[in-house]
């Protein structure tokens, strides 16, 4: 024991909680009269805000950070992950850009309706996330879109063109041919999907597939931070979860028929479009970001040293990318 | 950018994070409980230009081992010990060291034992005084005089997911700016089986800490090391007196508030990398022409 001097009253040797608590309350409370902080007040420019709105009953957590009178840049999550992944932006480009990344309901920190009484479709998502826009009163944005930030995003877009500024796809397929041959197992299961449920759930959620989406094909493993796949699939490994993931992947073939429809959009709007991919990418076929050059000639395409996931390694290049491209839309 | 290794330390897997320059000055940064190097990550990227950060993860957190506790018996000692083994493992022979929370008994016991490869030190809300213990401490006490199995239950209370998010933001001005995930990460990995048991042996060790209080003070009165206290003013468990109390023992210490909670990174980690940066800068500058 030491030195230390032992000074509990009889109250605190019935720990609970609640007395663990007011304890360190009492504290607080000596400890603010004592304090003379000679802290200057600090000014953090552009913070990061942690925020929830609620949504059609839902709530719905997202990430604002920025000046709210500049460009907005709406940025849209993958599976499974959620606005935690676009961290590296936030700390890169709040300083000129409001940026605003929600997370989807069933994923993150939004609220996870039971599937029973939820859909959990790709055009429910977009409807939410189009009434979520409309709650933060965001009537024109940037889009980007990473991995189902692109079926989501896209419904959004041919909904409320008008609100488009320009888009920005970040790995995220709209055509048939970017789906390969580790899609055949989940083709199979949209057409027979209870033959294949126990399997699509292992392809899917399964902590080395939530690693594999990471790191992909890239060698230098040193650059991934475990801490990204750990905090994915301690959220995929709560109660509830493996259903609602099943009921969207389910919905992920709607995604695939909408794909033509997606692509004569883009043919004939021509939106401002920049693809930024990670060659490391194991979910989609390299082919896929030269693909969306047929749709938009004048898009910007860079293939990077990166993964699927492409912020976890490549944030500095993209930040740039993002920067110049929306400089030069005005 | 920050990369993310494995090596091999006295036969178990230590993880760290490291960036910048193996050329320039060494910072070791040492993390606090229940969490793990990646309570760093935001502050990394912000003194990489300039110099050569570690920071690992303690044995039992994060993503280095957590043997067996029949194997590894869990003490702030045997932390230091790995630790230090941890530094010579990969070539790191002097460097200043950044100690929060449970790093700091875990730095402290590295300075007592090497102190020749101390440059400097900075103390994140990481106490070597009583009066910088609040009374939050009391159930942990109570465990230290009566070790008993109802008194280490009652501790079971620090590791529920309530107890740790409720640790990042109390004291803090507004909830809004807390990253969840910190809290959420943490709380997975307190979830894996045995780690209950492992957290509850290093509450009962950090007596351990307090008892060498006298030592750690000793030191910063003969040695005089560069120091520099940042502390969110508003931590529960670690009161700013204990800050202040630096400054009894070497004049040479410095030390600044932030208005913020226990985990002041999470809100302040811009002004904290400016303050290290100026304070790093100078102290090894005068350490050189010295020399």
């Amino acid at each position: 024991m030491g030195s230390f001097k032992l000074s509990c009253r009889p109250r605190c040797l019935q720990v609970s909680r609640v007395a663990l608590v007011a304890s360190v309350m009492l504290a607080l409370f000596q400890l603010r009269a004592q304090a003379q902080g000679n802290e200057r007040p600090t000014e953090r420019e552009h913070p990061t805000f942690y925020r929830t709105k609620q949504i059609d009953g839902l709530s719905i957590f997202y990430r604002e950070a920025g000046p709210k009178d500049a460009p907005s840049l709406l940025l849209l999550h993958g599976l499974p992950s959620s606005s935690r992944m676009f961290e590296p932006l936030f700390a890169r480009l709040s300083d000129r850009y409001h940026l605003v990344a929600p997370d989807y309901p069933g994923f993150g920190h939004s609220d996870w309706p039971d599937p029973k009484k939820f859909a959990y479709t790709f055009d429910h998502y977009a409807e939410i996330m189009n009434h979520f826009t409309e709650a933060l009163g965001l009537s024109r944005y940037t889009l980007y879109m990473q991995d189902y930030g692109g079926p989501v995003g896209f419904r959004m877009a041919l909904a409320h063109p008008e609100r488009i500024e320009a888009l920005i796809v970040q790995d995220a397929a709209a055509h048939n041919e970017g789906l390969g041959a580790n899609w055949k197992p989940r083709r199979a299961f949209w057409a027979n999907r209870a033959a294949n449920e126990a399997t699509l759930r292992t392809n899917l959620l399964s902590l080395e597939t939530t690693r594999r989406r990471h790191v992909g094909s890239d060698p230098n493993v040193e650059r991934y931070d475990p801490d990204l796949w750990t905090d994915e699939f301690a959220f995929l490994n709560q109660p509830g979860q493996a259903d609602i993931q099943s009921d969207l992947f389910y919905d992920y073939r709607t995604n695939v028929e909408a794909y033509p429809k997606w692509q004569a959009w883009m043919r004939e709007k021509r939106p401002r479009l920049l693809v930024i991919w990670g060659k490391h990418d194991l979910s989609f076929e390299l082919s896929e970001p030269e693909a969306y050059r047929r749709d938009v000639p004048k898009a910007q395409v860079h293939v990077l040293e990166a993964g699927h996931f492409a912020l976890d390694t490549a944030a500095d290049q993209i930040a740039v990318l993002v920067r110049d491209f929306m400089q030069t839309q005005k | 950018m920050t990369s993310f290794h494995a090596v091999n330390v006295d036969g178990q897997k230590i993880f760290y994070r490291q960036a910048g320059p193996d050329t320039a000055p060494n910072l070791l940064l040492l993390h606090g409980f229940p969490t793990s190097s990646h309570m760093f990550r935001n502050l990394i990227p912000l003194l990489a230009d300039r110099y050569h950060v570690i920071a690992p993860d303690l044995p039992g957190f994060g993503f280095s081992d957590a043997p067996d506790r029949k194997r590894f018996r869990y003490t702030f000692e045997n932390l230091a010990k790995t630790i230090h083994n941890f530094t010579r493992t990969i070539g790191v022979d002097r460097y200043a060291i950044y100690v929060f929370d449970y790093g700091a008994p875990v730095g402290f016991r590295l300075a007592l034992a090497h102190p020749e490869q101390i440059t400097a030190i900075i103390s994140q809300n990481g106490n070597a005084y009583e009066e910088g213990l609040s009374q939050g401490w009391n159930p942990i006490q109570t465990y230290w005089k009566e070790p008993t199995g109802a008194n280490r239950a009652a501790l079971r209370d620090f590791l529920t997911p309530e107890s740790t998010r409720w640790q990042y933001v109390y004291g803090v001005n507004d909830e809004n700016q807390v990253a969840p995930e910190a809290y959420t990460l943490d709380s997975a990995l307190l979830a894996r089986p045995g780690n209950d048991e492992i957290q509850l042996d290093l509450l009962l060790d950090y007596a351990s800490n307090v008892a060498l209080y006298p030592k750690f003070q000793e030191y910063f009165r003969t040695r005089k090391p560069s120091l520099l206290a940042v502390w969110g003013k508003n931590d529960p468990f670690f009161l700013p007196p204990g800050a202040e109390a630096f400054k009894r023992d070497n004049p040479n210490a410095e030390v600044h508030f932030y208005d913020t909670g226990h985990f002041a990174l999470e809100t302040h980690y811009r002004e904290i990398a400016d303050r290290i940066g100026e304070f790093l800068n100078r102290s090894l500058t005068a350490q050189a022409n010295a020399a």
